[in-house]
């Protein structure tokens, strides 16, 4: 009958994918209001956090921010002296960059290639390259720590997850971890975006203990109105001594607000349409929140991008209206 | 005079004081403990005095007070039908509908579609139906949609699948272009679509921990359709966690090519026991031990060429027809350099006697065993945070997320005290 196969993993994931799971204010992503751009300049004097400056979430109980954001700032001479020069030095490199082709690579590469690393884990720069969050956030008790793994040949993504409420009267439900990197920032702190267009599937080495995890790609929006929205999918991992090579197409990526999937469903543009910015990508992300207590633990070798020639759908789901009127 | 109806009026919280027979009993039913004699002989329903001392979050939190008669989807019919047959108006039935909510993972049927029916049941068909363009047009009956919509999350949430009777009941309760009508659309949509998604199912009903789920552990990691999974030793007790008990199970899987790789590995190279490593089965934590060698030096890696090979035909060919001279699908990174596994093992305990009994049974099968020094290194698999050492000295802040200094660092060499002298037992 059709209720014992619920019991299956499948209701995990439509429980992240389809709920407000976490919070039922905003949700915490990459993203940042248009309103929030920083001042190329003053930026890199800021803190480096991403969650205070890209998320509107307030944890309910706690004061709002009275203080004006420019207060914030450091005033130094002498740091904002080297912070102009790493910033000329970074515009100077990209210079050559989009001298050299597109993405800094010779164009026969880029007309060539079919497969691409994005991120690999062999030394802690790489791992700088990630910020790691969890349930904290909102009043929760799940931990999470990235750290090297044997040999400084992988990245270990480990902590516990508790599903345990925060009493605060709002949150419903509790108990994820995430793992996101940074947005790509240029001199000056200008966002960059991946041109992603040569490939049609995410391929991933990693090493799971058999829990499930869900992938995030959000692209930094012109609207704010888009500003929630993740195209999210699914990772199963099978757990054991093996390494586990996972190629997740792109057509199977379905996109969501706030945690609720959307009735109007459109495929990931992977190219930056460079008149405007409407969805170009800026972040990839992992979490779990599988409903189970426990420890867990994943292991990631690296995370690139494949041309699968043998993979030709366009997109998974429906894009004509599902929800009709009745 | 009795005032029977009088029971149905909203008197104090659901299932506090002046609250209905019925509630109460429900309420009763959870929180009563789970060996009380005069509880059981109360039976149900029976207003004893002693449940008038319960508020309503007394119930919610103890799970562990619900016994097994009062589980399961005959308990939640007979409160449910309690209720449906008292006489009068239903006042109060959207906190009667989240309280039955609540109680549902409960009593255990919150994956049953029936429960929700009759929950939905309860609720009104007609009053709550919109007549008109212009009431639809004003958001109509927003607590009560809201009711249904946390039905319907309810279901969404243990993966109950909705059916064509879920739908004409909200029809009727909610009417047609209502927010719980278009959930259930959206639910049948996308709840039967990811179901299937997962590339590496597991059957639908695990067995229990203990010997029958690491069976089913390691024919899943093992990766080789001809691996071999032994049973080295038999539990005693058979059933339950085998946790501390006499004789704890042990059982081992080995394919042909691990075993030619270990006898390749020759004597003169030490294998390493590591772990325990996590294997989760849906919500099941299982740990397994591998038995590796260190990874070959390069110039043992290959056999050395045949001095007979013949120069100028190749000797294999590996065509790969598929695909041509042009398709490259190797990524430009620097490959993880491990050594190979031999064996993995599943066991009750993970001490080292009961691994070194794996060791032994293992023998059998790879006589090169008996000559080759075998290195214990428990406890190198990575523990949960804190786990090794004990927790930290100092609880970090709670809102900081920084990770804790484990004792060993990373690297091969991180084992070394657990290795004791030469090798360890298991010959």
């Amino acid at each position: 009958p059709i209720n014992c196969l619920t019991g299956s993993e499948f209701f995990k994931f439509t429980n992240m994918a389809l709920t407000a799971t976490l919070l039922n204010s905003a949700y915490l992503g990459g993203r940042c209001c248009r309103r929030k751009v920083l001042h190329p300049l003053l930026g890199p004097l800021l803190s480096n956090s991403m969650s205070k400056l890209y998320s509107s979430y307030r944890r309910p109980g706690s004061q709002p921010e009275k203080k004006p954001t420019w207060q914030n700032i450091d005033f130094s001479f002498k740091k904002g002296i080297d912070v102009l020069k790493t910033q000329l030095s970074m515009l100077k490199k990209e210079t050559k960059d989009y001298l050299i082709g597109p993405g800094g690579h010779p164009f026969n590469q880029y007309l060539l290639e079919q497969t691409r690393v994005l991120w690999e884990f062999r030394s802690q720069e790489d791992l700088n390259k990630w910020v790691i969050s969890s349930d904290v956030e909102i009043g929760g008790k799940s931990e999470v720590y990235l750290k090297l793994g044997r040999n400084n040949q992988a990245a270990l993504l480990y902590g516990t997850l508790n599903t345990e409420v925060p009493r605060d009267g709002e949150t419903k439900y509790s108990g994820y971890c995430s793992m996101r990197a940074k947005p790509p920032v240029g001199s000056f702190a200008r966002k960059k975006y991946y041109d992603w267009s040569n490939f049609n599937s995410l391929y991933l080495r990693v090493r799971g203990d058999g829990r499930p995890w869900m992938i995030n790609i959000y692209t930094d929006p012109y609207f704010s109105h888009q500003k929630d929205d993740l195209y999210n999918y699914f990772m199963f991992t099978r757990g054991g001594p093996y390494w586990e090579e996972i190629k997740i197409p792109f057509s199977k990526f379905f996109l969501s607000s706030r945690g609720r999937v959307q009735d109007d469903q459109h495929p990931i543009w992977l190219d930056k349409a460079s008149f405007i910015y409407t969805l170009a990508i800026s972040t990839l992300g992992f979490t779990i929140g599988d409903k189970v207590d426990g420890p867990f633990q994943l292991e990631i070798d690296f995370i690139g991008l494949l041309n699968d020639r043998a993979h030709t759908e366009e997109f998974a789901y429906e894009t004509y209206k599902k929800n009709p009127e009745v | 005079m009795r005032l029977h109806w009088a029971r149905v009026l909203p008197r104090g919280l659901w299932g506090g004081w002046g609250a209905p027979q019925v509630a109460r009993s429900l309420c009763q039913r959870s929180s009563r403990p789970a060996g009380d004699p005069a509880g059981q002989a109360g039976g149900d329903a029976s207003g004893d005095a002693a449940g008038e001392a319960v508020g309503a979050p007394a119930w919610r939190g103890s799970s562990r007070g619900v016994q097994d008669e009062d589980r399961g989807p005959a308990a939640f019919a007979a409160a449910l039908a309690a209720l449906e047959q008292a006489p009068g108006r239903r006042v109060g039935r959207l906190e009667l509908v989240a309280a039955a909510l609540a109680a549902m993972p409960v009593l255990g049927v919150a994956r049953e579609r029936e429960a929700y029916h009759r929950l939905l049941r309860l609720l009104p068909r007609g009053p709550w139906v919109p007549r008109g363009p212009f009431q639809r047009l004003l958001a109509p009956f927003p607590q009560q949609q809201e009711c249904g919509l946390q039905i319907l999350e309810q279901m969404e949430r243990y993966g109950v699948v909705p059916d064509a009777e879920t739908r004409f009941l909200l029809l009727g309760i909610f009417g047609p272009r209502s927010r719980p009508v278009r959930k259930c659309q959206r639910l049948l949509y996308w709840l039967p679509r990811l179901r299937h998604v997962d590339p590496h199912p597991l059957p639908p009903h695990l067995p229990p921990p203990g010997l029958a789920a690491a069976r089913l552990g390691l024919h899943r990691i093992a990766n080789d359709p001809d691996a071999r999974i032994t049973v080295y030793q038999h539990p005693v007790p058979d059933e339950g966690d085998n946790e501390g008990s006499v004789q704890p199970y042990i059982i081992g899987a080995q394919s042909p090519d691990q075993q030619s790789l270990l006898a390749r590995h020759g004597p003169a190279r030490p294998v390493f026991v590591e772990g325990p490593f996590p294997l989760w089965l849906r919500r099941t934590r299982l740990c397994y031990y591998v038995l590796r060698g260190d990874p070959l030096p390069p110039h043992l890696r290959e056999d050395p060429p045949d001095p007979e090979r013949s120069l100028y035909y190749p000797l294999h060919l590996d065509l790969d027809l598929e695909r041509g001279p042009w398709d490259d699908d190797d990524f430009d990174v620097e490959e993880v350099e491990e050594g190979p596994v031999f064996a993995l093992c599943m066991a009750g305990a993970g001490d080292r006697r009961t691994l070194g009994k794996w060791i032994a049974g293992l023998q059998e099968a790879n006589p090169v065993l008996g000559s080759t020094p075998v290195v214990f290194r428990l406890g190198d698999g990575h523990p949960p945070a804190g786990a090794p050492g004990g927790p930290p000295a100092v609880p970090p802040p709670p809102a900081v997320l920084e990770p804790p200094d484990l004792p060993r660092g990373p690297g091969h060499s991180g084992g070394a005290d657990a290795a004791g002298p030469g090798s360890g037992a298991g010959q």
